[in-house]
């Protein structure tokens, strides 16, 4: 079980998230310019990555906010935690 | 014509007065708040003019930083959420106290919802209160963590509370701790049942309907 630090509530426990995925994947400018592709790269094409991953996560019994967390998918260590729309910390390992 | 339809609580039937479970002194007592007036407030925290407003028809400051109350005047607001807030009044219409923040609010970007009828408010108080509700709530209600004035919405038995710590017992008071449960009404017979099962082994009173 993890400990999941909300950015507003402070270190909650595991239930009270619900998990959303790979962060940080904006919506395309214009879709209608996309090749079908391009298109299902956007919607269904996501990273499975070994490591730290940024992802994003929301206090679904808490206060209900979405927010960012930086997860290694190995060891479960959270390395960051910052609000949506902020940028994701520097990569301080090797 | 419309017609009132009285209000009715939803733990009717069930709550039935007297000393259940293990013998001894009962380790806590389990009650419902009825008949108060909860309005849903939503607005800009950064902005005066809207603080200012509330202030104005309740009293009191609106609690910024997360998971704290404001309380006085028989009046509670909590903090549900950035720019959420639940403001509970004891002894008020629940139509008075909206329509009495929606035109102290006036054009403030703002929302004011009465949500009386959709909650319901279960106290649980005495020294196995919180054991109690740490059996099925992954919140840390120790008092150091979870001191007088705290709130914390989070899950009991699978459902969605909110959860007011009315009084740690700090200053001495009686039936300290005193922790009240916020929840859906749709739920509340089912916690009722959790709460009342849980509770078997400390011994526990139900106080009367008011």
């Amino acid at each position: 079980m993890l400990l999941i630090p909300c950015p507003w509530c402070g270190e909650r426990d595991e239930d009270e998230f619900t998990y959303g995925g790979e962060a940080h994947i904006a919506r395309p400018a214009s879709p209608d310019a996309l090749t079908d592709a391009e298109w299902a790269d956007y919607l269904f094409m996501r990273k499975n990555t070994k490591g730290l991953f940024q992802e994003r996560w929301m206090h679904a019994h808490g206060c209900r906010r979405w927010f960012n967390m930086v997860r290694d998918t190995v060891t479960h260590e959270i390395t960051a935690v910052y609000r949506m729309g902020g940028k994701p910390p520097e990569r301080t390992d090797s | 014509m419309v017609e009132v339809l009285p209000r009715r609580s939803a733990l009717e039937g069930a709550l039935e007065a007297g000393t259940f479970g293990a013998g001894g002194t009962p380790g806590l007592t389990l009650s419902e708040r009825r008949r108060l007036a909860i309005v849903h407030v939503a607005g800009d925290a950064g902005d005066p003019a809207f603080t200012d407003a509330v202030r104005g028809r309740t009293g009191l400051d609106l609690p910024i930083e997360a998971n704290t109350t404001a309380a006085g005047n028989g009046r509670t607001i909590l903090w549900l959420a950035p720019n959420r807030w639940l403001v509970v009044c004891d002894g008020e219409e629940s139509a008075a106290l909206e329509t009495g923040l929606r035109d102290a609010l006036g054009s403030t970007f703002a929302a004011v919802n009465d949500v009386s009828q959709g909650r319901t408010v279960i106290r649980v108080a005495g020294a196995r209160a919180p054991d109690l509700l740490a059996k099925g709530c992954p919140l840390d209600l120790h008092a150091r963590a979870f001191p007088t004035g705290a709130c914390g919405q989070s899950s009991l038995a699978k459902i969605n509370v909110l959860v007011h710590s009315v009084d740690r017992g700090a200053d001495g008071g009686t039936d300290a701790p005193i922790l009240d449960v916020y929840v859906a009404r749709g739920f509340a017979l089912s916690l009722w049942e959790f709460l009342t099962d849980g509770a078997g082994e400390f011994g526990y009173t139900i106080s009367p309907m008011p």
